[in-house]
């Protein structure tokens, strides 16, 4: 009789073990299901509307340019005399044009304005092989930040902009980076944990 | 100077995929066979009660005012949704309906519109996260665009996503600190933040006694907030602590509701159902980046297919020594960790 | 209590189906009786009333209105759902004596432990409703019209156990008693077969109750492989020792007799799940405590504090000096055997395994949260006040069941198609079984 009843439990036993450690890793699944096709998404490229961009290199990609999103740009609205000189000396010139930048990037490594700046013309950049326009500045910053350029060609550095499919469109070094003080600010938080105040530990 | 990014697009209106009815539809996952016969029994059994208050909807309307047709079309609406089944099983045709139902009633409750996708995975895709923690610096302005996109609950001040100040030296989550608020980054630390991993062996839906949350083919793990009857039980078992349970009725200031919105996605949720990250599925299925990649200012967040061998993501996973949280428990998270 | 004199005072014919009978006879007997129960029948009243008001507040505010959060999400019910699985499940221990051993002593007990398994069942599927953030859409979880995620999911598993457990401990009663009041011996080959399914699933509800905490690898507390037969152990000890009580009560209170010797072996039972139970105890802390990993933080939490938090310290350290006590004095033969000791060892104990298995179990393993944060969790008084209620409900449920039991069993409630008067038999046809 017992043993009738024991039986009565085997069911129950195997159905509980139908589920057993079948499964693979999800980068097993991705070597097999990979496809070198790119995904199609019909109307992706609105998300880009508003941007400006240019391709880079071969154009693979495309990077947001800078000149757009000076503010003082074009420069020859103020230094349009030859030798760097500014034109307008009169009252509506900003005396603090550029007084922001006070303490140059690099600076303590020797740097100087004119490492980055074409003394002539300063509606470009100048770099080891010559002048650099400003809206390919990773030119520039790569020569040092070699290391990053090489991630943020390949993705693992900056940020694609708006979408994950369809044109890749990525942010320029100075999108992110202030070029006189590239090191991100110390600030509050945008938002906390709610009841964060008396911090836990 | 360290620019912001714009938020794009977010008033824009529809056009192209807009609307989620592209063609886009994915192959439907196999369990549908199996459980349609289930489906056809339930709007067998609620079919004739549907149809009774459709028509007792339909007297009220013909003779009375709008504002009693419009209630009673509400309390059809209602009916039709209470009955309805789960949207794992659903045909195309039946979540459109529901959206159609969903929208409707959003308009007649409070007069404006909101656009419910109903969208399909896209095919070939595999969404996968990538995050760096020598980038985070604690801002957490990803945590208030999760917000804002999500519709998350104002009231209790739901949050998808945590960032953790980490001690140097340690990887165990307990040791650092997810409610901090001072200058940040801080001397010392680094940031972690967590959200949902969508595990692509995911612990959470195998425990859900109504099949209310699954995996969908493109890797995103969703909830039915319709059909989640709040046993929580989903919550016991994330070893990530990646879901939320709304304990009251959940409420967004009627001007800053995203009404761009998913039936799995952002689209508001009512008290007693389990919610959760879900890559912002509104976003991604039309090709955007999720709200949290997009806001982040130090471009710590990175997000793309996985099946794309180009993709950005891929290149992190095959340069970077990346890691996830408790892999040892198995349950294969698509969301990674790295270094510089 | 004077059941016997009134039905032999009515002795008067009845017509329809003895079903009918039985109904309004039992209708009769659990509604008159003495002073005292009466007030414990409003009592109990009173308590459901003020627990269904906490609940409706509850239904409109929604689950705020308890101290459970997205740290601790499952608390007082599921805590008191938990411990009451092991109560519904101790049936067997006086089931499978009687049906399946012929143990001739327990028989007279085995309809109380069977309406003792169906109470504490109802208050299990009440606890788990209460919990639940839907209740208005459970129908999702019928098969058919809704998804019932079986086999993956272990609350699918449950609710097949516990509502089985629940139509077997109804069943068979049922038709043992509806037989005893036709005046017909009840049948072995209609319910020995459930009998035996109910023993087997009696050991199932416990099992699947315990898997479905012990399945959650996020929740190391919880996630060993002891969890199961600890249930078991812990359930056999506290299942018995409230029958026990009960049964003092009943022969007590009633005229039904219980032999001494039921009540002996039911401690011994109780002892020795006792015993069982805190040798898993130790080797549960062992394992904590001897090189304590992050897996032990739950313990720690539970036994020490963790971050300065510990509301449960004093409730477990009670609870386990309480369990030492009583497992070693009803180790000792002559302190089992006399009930002036048992009664109370058994009720400190039953409180004791009720703390351990309760809220000692299950908020626990919320704590500290799978990415490491202590948040603790306190009942508020409306979920106590629903919690109350439901276990009023239960005593309830029980007093009515034993109330209409006893008579049938006793031979005085019978039916009485005619003007034949009834067989005043001997209420011993279970020892025939």
């Amino acid at each position: 009789m017992i043993r009738r009843s024991l039986l009565l439990l085997l069911p129950v036993l195997l159905f509980s073990g139908c589920h057993g450690p079948s499964h693979h890793g999800v980068r097993e699944r991705i070597d097999h299901e990979q496809s070198p096709d790119q995904v199609e998404i019909s109307g992706v490229e609105y998300w880009l509307d508003g941007l400006r961009y240019e391709p880079y290199g071969e154009g693979d990609f495309f990077v947001r340019t800078r000149s757009d999103q000076l503010v003082q740009f074009p420069c020859a609205r103020c230094h349009d005399q030859p030798g760097f000189a500014a034109s307008r000396t009169d009252g509506d010139l900003p005396e603090s044009a550029h007084l922001q930048i006070l303490q140059p990037h690099g600076v303590a490594e020797g740097l100087a304005c004119a490492h980055c700046h074409d003394g002539e013309d300063p509606s470009q950049l100048v770099g080891q092989k010559g002048p650099v326009d400003f809206d390919r500045v990773y030119d520039l910053c790569g020569t040092c930040h070699f290391e990053q350029r090489r991630d943020w060609e390949a993705g693992a550095h900056g940020k694609r902009l708006a979408t994950w499919s369809g044109p890749r469109v990525i942010e320029n070094c100075t999108g992110c980076h202030d070029p006189h003080a590239p090191r991100f600010e110390t600030r509050l938080p945008t938002t906390m944990y709610p009841g964060s105040e008396g911090a836990r530990r | 100077m360290s620019a912001r990014l714009p938020i794009l697009g977010q008033e824009a209106p529809n056009h192209g995929c807009g609307s989620g009815t592209c063609g886009c539809s994915s192959e439907a996952p196999p369990v549908v066979e199996e459980r349609l016969d289930t489906d056809v029994s339930r709007r067998q059994f609620f079919g004739l009660f549907g149809s009774l208050t459709a028509g007792v909807a339909a007297v009220a309307s013909s003779g009375c005012g709008t504002k009693s047709a419009e209630a009673a079309e509400k309390a059809s609406l209602d009916w039709e949704e209470y009955f309805k089944g789960n949207y794992q099983v659903m045909t195309d045709e039946e979540k459109r309906a529901t959206v159609e139902r969903l929208e409707r009633r959003w308009e007649l409750e409070h007069g404006s519109r909101v656009e419910i996708s109903d969208q399909n995975a896209v095919p070939g895709v595999l969404y996968g996260y990538a995050f760096n923690i020598s980038k985070c610096q604690g801002y957490m302005d990803c945590v208030d665009a999760c917000v804002k996109e999500n519709n998350l609950d104002r009231e209790s001040g739901m949050q998808y996503i945590r960032i953790f100040e980490m001690d140097e030296g340690t990887m165990q989550l307990g040791d650092g600190d997810g409610r901090f608020y001072h200058e940040v980054p801080a001397a010392g630390h680094f940031y972690l933040g967590t959200q949902c991993f969508q595990c692509d062996n995911p612990p959470c839906t195998k425990v859900c006694p109504v099949g209310a949350t699954w995996k969908e083919p493109d890797g995103i793990v969703v909830v039915d907030y319709d059909w989640c009857i709040g046993c929580r039980y989903c919550q016991a078992a994330c070893p990530y602590w990646a879901r939320r349970f709304n304990w009251q009725e959940p409420f967004v200031p009627e001007d800053e509701v995203n009404q761009e919105q998913h039936y799995l996605g952002n689209r508001l949720r009512k008290k007693g159902v389990m919610e959760k990250c879900t890559y912002c599925i509104q976003r991604t299925r039309k090709g955007r980046n999720p709200a949290c990649a997009e806001a982040c200012p130090t471009g710590a967040r990175i997000f793309g297919n996985l099946l794309d061998p180009d993709s950005e993501i891929r290149w992190v996973l095959a340069n970077k020594k990346v890691f996830r949280l408790k892999e040892d428990l198995g349950t294969e998270p698509k969301f990674w960790y790295f270094m510089d | 209590m004077s059941a016997r004199t009134k039905v032999h005072d009515e002795n008067r014919p009845r017509l329809g189906h003895p079903a009918l009978g039985l109904f309004r006879d039992a209708l009769r007997e659990v509604t008159t009786g003495g002073p005292l129960y009466h007030l414990w029948m409003g009592a109990l009243t009173l308590l459901m009333l003020g627990g269904t008001w906490a609940y409706v507040q509850q239904l409109r505010h929604g689950l705020a209105v308890t101290g459970m959060n997205d740290h601790v999400s499952w608390g007082l019910y599921i805590s008191n759902f938990t411990f009451l699985v092991g109560l519904a499940a101790a049936a067997v221990m006086l089931v499978l004596p009687a049906y399946v051993l012929h143990d001739e002593d327990f028989p007279r007990a085995v309809l109380i432990g069977e309406g003792v398994a169906v109470s504490a069942l109802l208050m299990c599927l009440a606890f788990v409703t209460v919990d639940m953030g839907g209740p208005q859409r459970l129908w999702h979880m019928l098969p058919g019209i809704g998804y019932f995620n079986w086999p993956d999911s272990m609350l699918t598993w449950d609710v097949i156990v516990l509502n089985g457990y629940l139509a077997l401990n109804l069943l068979i009663p049922a038709y043992i008693l509806y037989s005893r009041y036709c005046g017909r011996q009840p049948n072995k080959r209609w319910y020995v077969p459930f009998v035996f399914l109910s023993v087997a699933w009696a050991f199932g509800i416990h099992l699947v109750t315990a898997f479905l905490y012990a399945a959650l690898p996020a929740r190391p507390f919880w996630n060993n492989a002891l969890l199961g037969p600890r249930f078991l152990a812990s359930a056999f000890s506290a299942g018995p020792a409230f029958i026990i009580v009960l049964l003092l009560i009943i022969r007590r209170q009633t005229p039904y007799s219980i032999p001494d010797d039921t009540i002996r072996k039911l401690a011994l039972i109780t002892t020795v799940a006792a015993q069982v139970n805190l040798i898993m105890l130790i080797s549960e802390l062992f394992k904590e405590f001897y090189h304590p990993t992050h897996h032990s933080e739950s313990a720690i939490y539970l036994f020490f504090g963790l971050d300065g938090q510990g509301k449960l310290i004093p409730w477990m350290w009670t609870a386990i000096g309480l369990n030492i006590l009583c497992t070693a004095l009803l180790s000792f033969h002559p302190v089992r055997r006399n009930h002036r000791f048992l009664m109370p060892l058994c009720v400190l104990l039953f409180g004791a395994i009720w703390v351990e298995k309760g809220m000692g179990l299950i908020v626990p393993g919320f704590i500290p949260s799978p990415l490491g944060e202590v948040v603790e969790y306190a009942p508020t008084g409306i979920e106590m006040m629903i919690t109350v209620a439901i276990w009023a409900m239960g005593l309830f449920v029980m007093t009515v069941l034993v109330r209409a039991a006893i008579p049938i069993e006793m031979g005085v409630l019978r039916w009485q198609p005619s003007e034949a008067p009834s067989a005043d038999s001997d209420s011993s046809h279970l020892h025939n079984i």
